[in-house]
């Protein structure tokens, strides 16, 4: 089977300049919504943020996180 | 001290026998037990005191609640009890665990035929732990077997 040639990609920044960027970006990434559904078998499925299903889902999680954090769970 | 000494022998070993457990302590405790159904006709875990275990079981985990198949709230705060309704209700019936992580925190739910665990921890909580939590404490709800650790 022939390889297919590499796509040209923009250059990444090295050195301390590209562990800072590497940095922010694992964080910008960790802050994102995230939902994961997994079903009986233990088979996982993460659902885009955009998705119309994970809207409900992440409606009802931050009415949970809100709910703690006004400290009126214990 | 002495008389103390016997008294207190003899305190434990009438507790022991109130308790029925004394066939663990004689000398046929090798056999069968003799009637299982003493030891195993409770569940292991109350939903109250299935909060207060995932607590210690982990210290990211700020709240949670434990509902029944058809949504009443168990054990925890009611304020959290539609909310996690609503969230088991949005995954719908194929999914066993939801896991729902925002910029504030991460919220982690499971279910079994009987019951519905849903805690809400802060966003560094390691995900594969609080599941296996929540799968345990629901083994021990239902008094089934625990799940093995992945």
């Amino acid at each position: 089977m022939p390889r297919i040639p590499r796509k040209p990609t923009a250059p990444r920044p090295r050195g301390a300049v590209g562990a800072v960027a590497a940095g922010l970006a694992r964080r910008k990434a960790a802050r994102e919504p995230r939902v994961v559904l997994t079903d009986r078998g233990g088979h996982p499925r993460t659902l885009a943020a955009d998705d119309p299903a994970a809207a409900p889902l992440l409606e009802a999680a931050e009415r949970l996180i809100s709910a703690v954090q006004r400290g009126s769970a214990p | 001290m002495r008389l103390a000494t016997t008294q207190m022998a003899t305190v434990t070993s009438q507790a022991i026998r109130d308790s029925g457990t004394r066939w663990l302590f004689s000398p046929t405790a090798h056999e069968p037990c003799p009637d299982p159904r003493a030891v195993t006709a409770q569940p292991a875990l109350t939903p109250p005191l299935a909060l207060d275990y995932l607590r210690e079981l982990s210290a990211d985990i700020r709240a949670g609640v434990v509902l029944s198949a058809d949504g009443a709230l168990l054990a925890g705060p009611e304020e959290l009890a539609g909310a996690a309704h609503d969230l088991m209700t949005a995954a719908g019936e194929a999914a066993a665990e939801v896991h729902v992580s925002t910029a504030e925190g991460a919220v982690y739910a499971a279910r079994s035929e009987q019951h519905t665990v849903a805690v809400v921890c802060g966003r560094f909580a390691l995900p594969s732990l609080i599941r296996y939590d929540l799968r345990l404490v629901l083994a021990d709800l239902g008094g089934g077997e625990r799940p093995e650790a992945a």
